[in-house]
């Protein structure tokens, strides 16, 4: 058999189940009803100051009950953000918690935000080619953009990377470190606490918030496995 | 294009050729253990954890791979671990 140039979509029956397989030129499965894509179910701007970043939200349509993968980069500034996900009502919430530029000072900045589940938001599609899996479940449809995920591991001696396209990487909070501290009556703690920050083609490390306390708060810790995606795909689609 | 179908983007550009998915098996938000899974043909299982963040403390899930096997421990929805191969 000759492959093609492009993709085939290669129909077989097994174990009493039709589907339809998309095959890669190299030969490989690109996609299948019974492997399961994680999609872009939606892209998400959001503009706020970094001093008053915290409380700030992304509302991103995926239940509570499917998985849900965001990655996220500033548009216009070199700025990170840490953000956790938080069931809100039966639906993934994205918390903005904080939001610092290298200087620590106030700036307003503007986030793209790319959310992905496993599932179809909008079943609009009233053409082309659709899959589900064995439980009858819409999985993919030829208007969703699968995700691409890429890893790499940054770490305090290697706090930034650059991937050479533009990216976009998931902003969870990573590290959180004592910075400075003095003894006295009282003490005088600063700490840090860190995310993945992307900004054109770097990712890298960065503080997301600094405070300072009289006693030691949290625990010393880094978290190296930086996810990443081409956030160029994503913003054509 | 000899034969076979294109999934494109908008503007243009073939899909197929520009990203390889990754494939989705598993969401796991709680306890430790292990499973196994069905690695597509050509494929490799990763993990993917995570960490959750509270009162400057982060607490990371925990994932390795042996062949087709995922051991995980401290997972949790906050912290969950993704399952996947590619």
């Amino acid at each position: 058999m000759t492959l093609p140039d492009s993709a085939l979509l290669l129909f077989t029956r097994s174990n009493n189940v039709f589907g339809g397989k998309i095959i890669a030129p190299d030969g490989t499965v690109w996609l299948a009803p019974d492997v399961t894509p994680m999609n872009l179910v939606t892209r998400v701007d959001i503009n706020f100051n970094t001093l008053t970043a915290a409380g700030n939200w992304v509302s991103t349509g995926v239940p509570a009950t499917l998985p849900i993968m965001y990655f996220s980069r500033c548009l216009n500034a070199d700025v990170g953000v840490g953000v956790v996900a938080e069931n809100v009502n039966g639906q993934w919430r994205l918390s903005v918690r904080a939001a610092r530029n290298n200087n620590g000072t106030n700036q307003n900045v503007t986030f793209r935000f790319y959310i992905f589940s496993n599932f179809v938001p909008d079943n609009q599609t009233t053409h082309g080619i659709k899959f589900f899996d064995a439980t009858g479940r819409l999985t993919w449809t030829c208007d969703m953009i699968p995700l691409q995920m890429f890893k790499t591991s940054i770490d305090s001696s290697t706090p930034r990377v650059d991937v050479g396209f533009l990216v976009a990487t998931m902003p969870q909070f990573v590290k959180h470190s004592t910075e400075f501290y003095s003894p006295g009556t009282p003490p005088v703690y600063i700490f840090f606490d860190w995310a993945f920050k992307a900004f054109g083609s770097v990712i890298e490390m960065s503080p997301v918030q600094d405070y300072t306390a009289s006693s030691d708060v949290g625990t010393s810790f880094e978290f190296r496995d930086c996810f990443y995606i081409n956030a160029s795909i994503y913003d054509i689609g | 294009m000899a034969f076979g179908i294109q999934v494109k983007l908008k503007n243009g550009q073939d899909l197929v050729t520009l990203i390889t998915p990754m494939f989705y098996l598993d969401y796991i938000t709680s306890g430790s253990g292990s499973k196994s899974y069905q690695v597509p043909y050509n494929k490799l299982l990763k993990v993917m954890t995570t960490v959750e963040f509270n009162n400057g403390t982060p607490t990371a899930s925990k994932a390795s791979v042996s062949g087709n096997t995922v051991n995980y421990s401290d997972a949790t929805g906050q912290r969950p671990v993704i399952v996947y191969a590619e």
